[in-house]
This record gives structure tokens, C-alpha cells and sequence, in this order.
């Protein structure tokens, strides 16, 4: 995936989104002229009538079922995102982007899901692009898919080292009621965020609860969580729970590969603290 | 508190209700038949004429109304289970068995929601060491056909643990070699899963040679595949090697043990760690 390609289906979603406006607005407007000229015109032209009333059913029902068949795809499209095959994904939910469809929510989920592969493929202009785009839209219905796209694109934005933007992003999520999992992908967003910008107290605030967290994710995740938690007690000068974070983080992950993926960040923890070694064993 | 009487009883009264197949589009058809006949001759249903031309936006109103409703409806179950699972996450047992023994009280439609629920429930029952009541949970869910792969796999896991507990330990080998068979495919935290099953299995029938034969495949296997969890294989191998005169190594796998789950985590889950208490320092939580 290259920011050409997210460029070129940008503008075809935007173009079908605005396509798909006019297709309800259409039918809406056809539907209710026909009711309205029914009671209006004489028998004969009453079937004329109906007969264009019928056909924007049909045209409508059709379409409908395409855009049925295009939501398997995206709905496909995200369970091999999910399974990590992220170029057999791009495919399908290509299909569900470049298709017309009336429904929105279709070229809304592909979109969604478009920028999670994305993201997992390294090109975090694209998908912030396309993030941006979904944000712009009126979600409705599918607000709460809102939340998602926001971390995906403070993430991005933060690979880019735009802290700012970054903050941004952040913002849209105070407020929102967020379910533990997306707590979960929040937390290690938002430490390396707070660190980045020099927000050091407010990481460490909640800090019981935030280890709690950190608990609950998978192995990677967790490891680079208690090492930026571990960071940010360091710069707080916690320093019992600092470095009893960074021996949890050790313990999880490769500390070492930890702090070499964000040296910037994590630069203060590549010495192991004094006194890590266990204790010998008492007798009897 | 949850016996095996009331966890039958909830695994009876959260089975989806019985629909008679093939009878709902008659009805449907049916319902249209006579809603038609009746805005065309509203008189022949003593209706007067007027309800011919209001009855289509009476209609669509009902029909929003009840959308309406049924969204709503929906929204709220949807916010009571992923409370529900939220709590067995968060181990919050007691809001987590509240929560579930109401969900699971009466049917639940989505197959695929009540077995994650019975799945927490287990989990809650685990917790307060019924494990007789978490038998007959991952009993009934491996006997269902339309359990998804993950949490049959989730199940014969409990299972196995729950059996080994129990002492039915024929039955509980004959369940891990069999998982053991199937790991080689596995994602990594099955495998891992797995691994701690057998680590406990070793444990329980003394083959603590095997624990030191294992141990650092291991320990990169749960640290991988286990997260935080993996305290808890530290732990048992920690046991092992303690019951074979091991103490340098014990005293390491009992602190790496510690500083990834609280003491009083590893005993309540294994009893067996009480003895590792009064040897080995714990690594104190600063938090």
C-alpha cells in the first residue's frame, strides 16, 4: 500500500459518498412525489405512477443487494486483517471502496478497515488520510466505530512524531465512553503520548489502575506498556515503583529491543537498576 | 452460591428458545395478506373508510416505534454483557457473577454471547474453587456444536484443570494429551495454554524431572504466549524445582513468580505454593 493508493481510493469514497447522497435524496424524492401524484392524476396515468415508483424499487432493492454483498466483503476484509493477512484483506476491502453502493455504511466500515491495514502495513500516512476522511463523515449509527479510528490515528501520527496532532486526536476521545478494550489499545497510546510531549504526571496518574490494564494486554503490548509506565516514574522520580515496572517490563519482552524500537522515549531505561537481583533463600 | 444445581439450572434457561423452523415467513405472509385486505376494504374488518388512507402512516409509525424499541433493547443487552465481561477481566467475581447469573437466567438468542458468558462464569466458579460447578459449565459448552474453535479450546482447557483439581486424573491426562496432539497448529497462546496445563499436570502427579528438563523452553513459551499470566508458570516451576533440591533456581523462578502476579494470587489459584511462602523472599509490590 503506498499513499498514492490511499490517495486514489480517498477521492473515489469521497466521490461515492457524495454518489450515495443523491441516490437516497432520489429515491426519497421519487417516492414521495409518486404518493403525492397518485391522488393527483387520472387512472390511466396512475399506473405511470406506479410503474416509476416500481422501478426505483427495484433499482433500489437491486442496489441494496450489491451493497450487501459489498459489506461481506469489507466484513471478509476485516477478518483477514485480523487473522494478519493484511495484502489478501487490502484486496477485498478495495472491492467494497471502489464499488457505488446507497448504503453508507458499507464504504464507512471499509474505509475503517482500510486504515486499520494501514496501519499494520507501516504506512501510517495513508492511514491517517483515511482516518481523517472517516472522522469528516456523519456517523451515525456507527459512532461508536469512532473511537477505534481515533486511535488508530493518534497512533499513526505519533510513528510520524507529530505530538501535537497526536494530542488532537486524543481530545475527540475525553469524554467518550470507551469499553475496556478500547482502554486496553488506549493505554500504550496514550503514555507515549503524554511522554513525547513532556507530560510525565499525568502518565503516572492512576498508576495502580493503569498497571491493571497494562496487565490485561498481550505479551508485546504489555511489556512496551510497564517500560513506558517504568519511564515515566523514572522521570517522576518514583523510583521504587520505576524500577519495579522495568523488571516487570523485562520479564514480558525484550527490554533491550523495547527501548531500541523508541530510543527517543525510552532512552533513560537501558541500564538495569541496582539491587534486581533476587534475594537468596531463607533456611528451614 | 453457585452449586451445580444452579449452574445447571442457568445453563438450561440460557439455551435460546426453540423457533419451529420454516413457520415465521408464513406468518409474515399472512400478516402482509390481511394488513393488505384491510387498507383496500377496510369495511369488510369494521373498520370505517378513513382507515384506509391513515392506516399506512399508522404503519410506519409502528413499525419505527418498535425499531426504536428493539434498538434499544439491543443496546442495552449489548452494554450488560460487555459489562459482564469486563468484570471477569478486571477479576471483579463478585459484580462478574451477579452480572452473568442474570444474563444467563433467562434465553439468550446469540450462541456465540451465552458461551462467552458461560465461559465467565466458569471463571467465576474457578475463582471460588467450585470446580465441580465448572465441570458441568465446560462439559455442556464442549457438547454444543455451534461453540466457536476459540472457546471450545478455552473449554477443554477448563476442563482439563477443573478434572486434574477434582483428582480425576485418568481422565485428565487422556484430555492433555489430546489438546498436547493438537498444539503443534496452535497460535502461540493456545500452545502456552496447553503448556501450563501439562506443567500442571506434572506438578500434581510428582514428575518434577520433567519440570527441570522443561523449564527454559518453557519460560519462553509463557512469557510469549502467557503475558502476565506466565507468573503463574513461574510459579509451578518454581515448585518443582523446590521439591527437587533446586533452591538457586527456585528462588529465581518464585521471584520472576511474584513480580508478575501477587503471593496471595498464586496460592489462592495453586494451594500447593503455600510451602514456596515460607522459603523463598516474594518480590514486594511498590505499588
Amino acid at each position: 500500500m503506498t499513499e498514492d493508493t490511499v490517495a486514489e481510493w480517498l477521492a473515489r469514497f469521497h466521490r461515492h459518498m457524495r454518489a450515495a447522497a443523491v441516490l437516497r435524496w432520489a429515491f426519497v424524492v421519487v417516492m414521495i412525489t409518486g404518493c403525492v401524484a397518485f391522488y393527483q392524476v387520472g387512472p390511466t396515468a396512475q399506473l405511470g405512477v406506479l410503474a416509476v415508483m416500481g422501478l426505483a424499487t427495484v433499482a433500489w432493492v437491486v442496489l441494496g443487494v450489491r451493497g450487501v454483498r459489498l459489506a461481506g466483503a469489507a466484513r471478509l476484509g476485516a477478518m483477514l486483517l485480523e487473522a494478519g493477512r493484511i495484502d489478501e484483506a487490502q484486496q477485498h476491502l478495495a472491492r467494497a471502496l471502489r464499488a457505488v453502493t446507497p448504503l453508507r455504511s458499507v464504504k464507512l466500515l471499509a474505509c475503517h478497515q482500510m486504515a486499520v491495514a494501514a496501519h499494520a502495513s507501516r504506512c501510517y500516512r495513508g492511514a491517517v488520510a483515511l482516518c481523517r476522511a472517516l472522522l469528516g463523515e456523519r456517523l451515525g449509527a456507527m459512532k461508536s466505530m469512532a473511537n477505534a479510528t481515533r486511535l488508530i490515528l493518534a497512533d499513526s501520527l505519533l510513528m510520524l512524531d507529530d505530538v501535537r496532532a497526536a494530542g488532537l486526536a486524543l481530545d475527540g476521545l475525553s469524554g467518550a465512553r470507551l469499553s475496556l478494550a478500547d482502554r486496553m489499545v488506549l493505554l500504550p497510546i496514550e503514555l507515549r503520548y503524554h511522554l513525547a510531549a513532556g507530560l510525565e504526571d499525568r502518565a503516572v496518574e492512576s498508576l495502580p489502575h493503569k498497571v491493571r490494564l497494562a496487565e490485561l494486554l498481550d505479551a508485546p503490548d504489555a511489556a512496551l506498556a510497564h517500560a513506558l509506565l517504568a519511564e515515566a516514574c523514572r522521570r517522576n522520580q518514583l523510583t521504587p515503583q520505576g524500577d519495579y515496572l522495568r523488571e516487570r517490563a523485562a520479564l514480558l519482552g525484550d527490554l533491550d529491543a523495547i527501548v531500541a524500537g523508541h530510543p527517543a522515549l525510552l532512552g533513560g531505561l537501558g541500564s538495569p537498576p541496582a539491587g534486581t537481583e533476587p534475594p537468596t533463600p531463607t533456611e528451614g | 452460591m453457585l452449586s451445580p444445581q444452579v449452574i445447571e439450572d442457568l445453563i438450561a434457561r440460557s439455551q435460546p428458545r426453540r423457533r419451529l423452523p420454516g413457520l415465521r415467513l408464513p406468518l409474515y405472509v399472512l400478516g402482509g395478506i390481511v394488513i393488505g385486505v384491510a387498507l383496500a376494504q377496510p369495511g369488510s374488518f369494521g373498520l370505517p373508510a378513513a382507515a384506509g388512507d391513515l392506516a399506512p402512516l399508522v404503519l410506519v409509525v409502528i413499525v419505527l416505534v418498535l425499531g426504536r424499541a428493539e434498538l434499544g433493547r439491543h443496546l442495552h443487552q449489548k452494554r450488560d454483557w460487555s459489562r459482564a465481561y469486563e468484570a471477569v477481566l478486571l477479576e471483579e467475581w463478585s459484580a462478574a457473577s451477579r452480572r452473568l447469573e442474570a444474563l444467563l437466567s433467562r434465553p439468550v438468542s446469540n450462541r456465540v454471547l451465552r458461551a462467552q458468558g458461560l465461559l465467565g462464569l466458569a471463571a467465576v466458579t474457578d475463582h471460588y474453587g467450585r470446580y465441580d460447578s465448572s465441570r458441568l459449565i465446560y462439559q455442556a459448552l464442549l457438547a454444543e456444536e455451534t461453540v466457536q474453535p476459540v472457546q471450545r479450546h478455552a473449554a477443554a482447557v477448563g476442563l482439563a484443570a477443573a478434572m486434574l483439581r477434582n483428582d480425576e486424573l485418568t481422565d485428565a491426562v487422556s484430555l492433555i494429551d489430546r489438546l498436547a496432539r493438537s498444539a503443534d497448529d496452535a497460535p502461540l497462546p493456545w500452545k502456552a495454554q496447553i503448556e501450563l496445563l501439562r506443567l500442571f499436570r506434572e506438578v500434581v502427579m510428582g514428575q518434577y524431572d520433567d519440570i527441570l528438563e522443561h523449564t527454559e523452553q518453557r519460560r519462553h513459551l509463557f512469557r510469549d504466549g502467557l503475558s502476565t499470566r506466565s507468573g503463574y508458570g513461574y510459579a509451578l516451576m518454581a515448585l518443582g524445582h523446590h521439591r527437587r533440591g533446586r533452591s538457586d533456581s527456585a528462588t529465581r523462578l518464585w521471584h520472576d513468580a511474584t513480580v508478575l502476579v501477587p503471593v496471595s494470587k498464586l496460592v489462592h489459584r495453586f494451594p500447593a505454593l503455600e510451602e514456596l511462602t515460607r522459603r523463598y523472599p516474594a518480590r514486594e509490590t511498590p505499588l
